[in-house]
């Protein structure tokens, strides 16, 4: 249940951002958490759900960019779509492969 | 039309009679901005993190984060690295569990300085833990910290805790299934270790899948197998240390 560490930290990123544009409330929150970025989505609007009330993001719409999985092949450099850690290079088939996209867990941008 | 906020509202008419009033009009304006961030949810523990990395770099301290499911066997591999290795290299352990001191106890018998870190709640060490655990061990340039997570195979693997290697490890009770169950953990390891090979001749475990399974979520993956009971291919886990403890 990591997912309640990562509710916290948004809540925090979120509570620091809107004190620095000097708002005590958000309106909206987009989050950007890519399919390999290790997180259970259900698991982090329960927790963002628990610890939500009373902060700044208590009346916040919120907004979830899913970012698919694209990795490269570490010996070819083949770039393809990799959704679930799995496989090998379509094109030399080794399985020695980098993520590139999809493993993004960042908070993109708040709306006061 | 509104000179504040455009609204299309008129504080300006025109009309026949010559008298003097305010032309106001009551509306809130309200103006959403949106201010772009793109920061990372997990910063604080990664910052942290790559300080103690620094710090470990510093000193030449080699630090291992070693994670597993419950009941793998990580502390009775640790015991008998500990016990073997004595005098080859100065060791420091740092333990992780929800609670008790069970495991730090059984470390402090091999007289190697450990600390017991419970992370109460939380289901993984992070790098805020390690960092303040360091800094009780106050480790001796040059040495090895073996740094044991909390036994889980989903959340530790999500939190960088400033070690220079990770190390899984499975034991042959639990399938050789254990890879594709759980990428996350296995994608981002070094080595792996595959423990209780005594318990071969009485399991449904096959090594040579296991290792398949492990390579196709991690190509670069490294295997190597022990029992830390009998000892048996624990020469080749020192050596692997030794190498990279440098």
């Amino acid at each position: 249940m990591h997912e309640l560490t990562v509710a916290e930290n948004i809540i925090n990123i979120v509570a620091t951002e809107a004190g620095k544009a000097g708002s005590d409330r958000v309106n909206e929150v987009c989050l950007e958490i890519g399919l390999l970025a290790g997180i259970e989505y259900a698991a982090l609007d329960f927790a963002l759900e628990a610890l939500i009330p009373g902060t700044v993001m208590e009346s916040a719409a919120i907004i979830i960019e899913k970012p698919g999985g694209s990795g490269k092949c570490n010996n070819c450099g083949y770039e393809f779509s990799f959704e679930d850690f799995m496989g090998s290079c379509p094109d030399c088939g080794s399985a020695d492969l980098a993520i590139v996209r999809g493993n993004e867990l960042r908070v993109k941008s708040i709306t006061i | 039309m509104c000179d504040i906020c455009g609204c299309g509202e008129s504080n300006e008419h025109s009309h026949d009679h010559n008298h003097n009033h305010h032309h106001d009009h009551d509306h809130s304006h309200d103006e959403k901005v949106t201010i772009p961030l793109g920061r990372d949810i997990l910063e604080i523990n990664n910052r942290l993190a790559e300080r103690t990395r620094g710090y470990f770099e510093a000193r030449d301290i080699y630090a291992l984060n070693i994670m597993s499911s419950p009941g793998s066997g990580k502390t009775t591999f640790l015991e008998r690295t500990l016990t073997d290795l004595k005098g080859k290299k100065s060791f420091y352990v740092i333990e992780g569990d929800q609670q008790t001191s069970r495991d730090a106890d059984r470390i402090s018998t091999t007289g190697v300085p450990v600390i017991q870190v419970n992370t109460g709640n939380a289901c993984h060490l992070d790098a805020g833990m390690v960092n303040r655990a360091v800094k009780g061990l106050n480790p001796d340039n040059g040495s090895v910290l073996l740094i044991e997570n909390v036994g889980n195979l989903i959340c530790p693997s999500m939190f960088d805790l400033g070690e220079m290697s990770r190390i899984v490890m499975m034991s042959v009770t639990e399938g050789e299934d254990k890879p594709l169950k759980y990428p996350g953990m296995f994608r981002t390891s070094n080595l792996c270790i595959i423990n209780k090979t005594d318990l071969l001749p009485y399991v449904n475990f096959k090594v040579e899948t296991a290792v398949e399974n492990g390579l196709k979520v991690n190509g670069r993956l490294k295997f190597i197998e022990v029992s830390a009971l009998t000892g048996a291919g624990m020469e080749e886990w020192y050596k692997w240390l030794l190498a990279n403890a440098g």
